[in-house]
């Protein structure tokens, strides 16, 4: 029994490594001595910004949206759960760029709402919109299947105990539920905020990678291995840092409030 | 004015008939062999279970009568309910659990301060208003909910083995709690319980459910 | 405990419910239907834009290996088809399933069953960081640090397998291979692969391993014996989702793989490519009607992902039955 916890305990931490090392081989690759030129360069400060706000909007709408959907489903039979589920699971899987086309051939200048959109004014194509419309498409189901597995694991019993006590189901969602549910919304957010700021491949066919007005940081890396792959790696560093202090903190924070 | 109850649920194989006036002042000890359909007795009252046929009145108003039509949202009764399971909600404090019945009665933020402190103390729960009811023991989570219960000054009383698993020192003590709240309760009080000697000293009359 | 001068007064009582639920009821049916729509429209478009192509072309757009656009002016001289891309997509993410699994298997019971308290919470904190990765530094570090090491061993195992057909070349130069580029792949699904396992894993019977321990097995023996048949399909479910994941990179792919319009099965040799990263390519430069292909390309790509999740939560299902 030792040898098998041995031998599955080597071949876990082969694993992990494979997952670290790509991050540590990064890390020992930058050219340290050039971090200034980084934050010097125009390109960098502009997509950080770009990236910090378009991500925290994303975000949101993300909890607007995907709050309610996770509610829905969690409360709905489960022939109509097993639908809903495989819907919202398919984004998961969908392919970035294939959700930033189709968004082009339904929005965009040639699309299919195209004309109706720019008749009212409305241009997405290209835009920081655009940038934030692809990132909920890509961030939503983590959010979404998160807070919904916690909302069917609650204890419905004091759903059913906040209606006797008079809660109307809207006040028993906002005094209750909400309250009860919250590492499990924060761990949500993060999952979707995470995607967001990493999110590439939707955004770069949808919203383009124009410097100063879409280009997020992901994009100014793409861009930036043409002519500075210093630069790039350098700039790939900082996002890693950037994602993990994020993650770590509220992660920390998270389990803190558990525990206690 | 009283609860009056004739009329059928119907979940599944499982039937419950019922044709049962209760008034008020009258603490009812609900007896009868696990699955007779005491807990869905207490839960149709609270209107988280509905009538198959028949019509459900609490003093004089129709809660639940589905040839007419009437059905009336849990929240829209004056009911006060202890759980089987409680069901506090773990991450809150005692007196937020409290204050969560007298908020959801609209009580002004003033009155919730100062009410909360009472209902507590009322059943010797005073000293756990600032605990996390995930913390509690048995017997004093017990005492939070009874507290709870009475909180939005319900017409109509229902407890669902307000008085099990605890051991025999606390039972004891909040079973004298419990006799002292049930005896200025001025609704119709339902009492599903097990134990002949919490039925004896507590209620004033027996409903048998086979 | 009511008496008369209590400050609660009795409330009344109202039979509906207020205009506030009936908004929040709806609001939150609206956002359920809202993606459902949101996702049948995604197919719906891209049928619609790229219908042009598939009628142009007909099975011989996912057939066919050339991807030329001819005279700009006229579209009857392009000749174009994904045959080569929907290869390397299958190739890659099949190497990268292959390698991942079993990593994946070990990590998840290493986790659930064995690691100290400590070490599992550090590891799923790290489980949890990686997604936050951006694919595209995945794709720097593949083609920094992982492309000389490749290479090396792709030389090594042209040296004595390459009388296995996938590992012979033309020529033994290696490089930006579909190898390469299914390792790097491999590396950027298995924490999604070992997150799903554990889950999976963590929902077996904790009482039947207990009995089979109280019978006297080992740890062991009890996740041979419970655990891995239990988690059995949970972990095919699991394998779809990061081969769904693995065929939809793109920069990563992009940068480890040589871009080249010829289906290619040595997996050591530098060619080939997948759809996603087609799309990202040749995207910005695109003729309006080489963006239709691309839209149409983009629709075989969904419809095979789809079809992926199909059969991933088919098998999961099938096993919750047999539980």
């Amino acid at each position: 029994m030792r040898r098998t916890a041995g031998s599955l305990s080597v071949i876990a931490y082969v694993a992990m490594s494979m997952v670290l090392i790509p991050i540590m081989g990064l890390f020992i690759r930058v050219p340290w001595t050039r971090i200034g030129d980084l934050f010097a360069s125009d390109t960098a400060r502009t997509a950080f910004w770009i990236s910090l706000q378009t991500s925290l909007i994303a975000t949101a709408v993300c909890l607007l949206l995907g709050i309610p959907l996770a509610w829905f489903m969690a409360n709905v039979s489960s022939r109509l759960h097993s639908v809903l589920r495989a819907i919202v699971t398919i984004p998961v899987v969908l392919p970035p760029v294939v959700g930033g086309i189709a968004l082009l051939a339904a929005v965009g200048r040639r699309g299919v709402f195209g004309d109706l959109l720019s008749s009212i004014g409305i241009t997405l194509p290209y835009t920081r919109s655009a940038v934030v419309l692809s990132q909920v498409l890509v961030a939503m189901p983590f959010l979404v299947l998160a807070v919904e597995n916690h909302f069917r694991q609650l204890d419905r019993g004091v759903v059913d105990a906040s209606r006797v006590m008079g809660m109307s189901p809207l006040r028993s969602f906002f005094l209750v539920v909400l309250p009860m549910s919250w590492p499990a919304v924060v761990a949500g957010a993060v999952l979707a905020w995470a995607r967001s700021v990493g999110e590439f491949g939707a955004s770069i066919t949808f919203a383009g990678s124009l410097r100063g007005r879409t280009q997020t940081l992901p994009m100014a890396v793409y861009e930036l291995l043409e002519n500075d792959w210093e630069l790039a790696m350098g700039l790939s560093a900082l996002m890693v840092v950037f994602a993990a202090a994020v993650i770590l903190s509220l992660r920390s924070r998270l389990l803190n409030t558990s525990a206690a | 004015m009283s609860l009056s109850i004739h009329g059928r649920v119907q979940r599944g194989n499982f039937t419950l008939d019922l044709n049962e006036e209760f008034h008020n002042g009258e603490v009812v000890a609900v007896v009868g062999p696990n699955g007779a359909g005491k807990s869905t007795l207490l839960h149709l009252v609270a209107g988280l279970v509905r009538l198959h046929e028949g019509s459900l009145v609490v003093n004089g108003m129709t809660c639940d009568a589905p040839e007419q039509d009437v059905y009336v949202q849990p929240e829209n009764r004056s009911i006060g309910m202890m759980f089987q399971g409680l069901h506090l909600v773990p991450q809150f404090s005692s007196a937020k659990n409290v204050e969560l019945a007298l908020q959801a009665r609209k009580v002004s933020r003033a009155q919730r301060a100062a009410l909360r402190g009472s209902l507590l103390a009322q059943v010797g729960a005073g000293h756990l208003a600032d605990r996390k009811t995930a913390g509690l023991s048995g017997g004093e989570a017990q005492r939070v909910a009874l507290a709870r219960a009475l909180a939005g000054q319900p017409q109509v009383l229902l407890l669902d083995e307000p008085l099990s698993a605890i051991d025999a020192d606390s039972r004891e003590q909040l079973r004298l709690a419990l006799g002292n709240v049930l005896t200025d309760f001025p609704g119709v009080v339902l009492l599903v319980s097990h134990d002949p000697t919490d039925i004896e000293s507590l209620a004033t009359r027996r409903l048998n459910l086979y | 405990m009511q008496t008369t001068d209590s400050p609660v007064a009795p409330r009344e009582v109202h039979t509906y419910y207020t205009r506030v639920d009936r908004v929040f009821r709806g609001f939150v049916a609206a956002s359920a239907l809202f993606s459902l729509v949101v996702l049948m429209l995604i197919a719906a478009f891209l049928l619609y834009r790229g219908f042009e192509i598939f009628s142009d072309f007909g099975f011989g757009f996912i057939t066919n290996s050339k991807w030329d656009i001819g005279n700009p002016e006229d579209t009857s001289t392009a000749v174009l088809g994904i045959g080569a891309m929907l290869v390397g997509s299958v190739i890659t993410a099949f190497i990268a399933i292959i390698v991942a699994v079993p990593f994946a298997m070990a990590s998840a019971l290493f986790i659930e069953f064995y690691a100290p308290r400590f070490l599992r919470t550090v590891l799923t904190a790290v489980l949890d960081l990686v997604a936050a990765i951006p694919s595209v530094i995945y794709g720097i570090w593949g083609y920094v640090v992982l492309l000389p090491l490749v290479e090396d061993w792709s030389g090594t195992l042209y040296k004595y397998l390459n009388w296995i057909p996938i590992f012979d070349v033309q020529t033994p130069i290696f490089g930006r291979s579909p190898l390469l580029a299914g390792l790097l792949l491999a590396i950027m699904i298995l924490p999604i692969v070992t997150s799903v396992a554990r889950e999976v894993y963590g929902q077996a019977p904790r009482d039947l391993i207990d009995a089979s321990y109280a019978l006297g097995g080992t740890k062991w023996a009890g996740i041979r014996t419970v655990v891995l048949p239990f988690g059995k399909s949970g972990l095919v479910g699991g394998a779809m989702l990061g081969l769904g994941r693995a065929m939809g990179e793109t920069v990563a792919v992009y940068l480890t793989l040589n871009l080249v319009f010829k289906t290619n099965f040595q997996i050591l040799a530098s060619a080939g490519g997948n759809v996603a990263s087609l799309i990202a390519n040749k995207f910005g430069e695109a003729t309006a009607y080489e963006l239709k292909a691309l839209m149409a390309a983009g629709l075989v790509l969904f419809l095979v992902t789809l079809l992926v999740n199909f059969l991933a939560t088919v098998i999961v299902n099938r096993s919750r039955k047999i539980v």
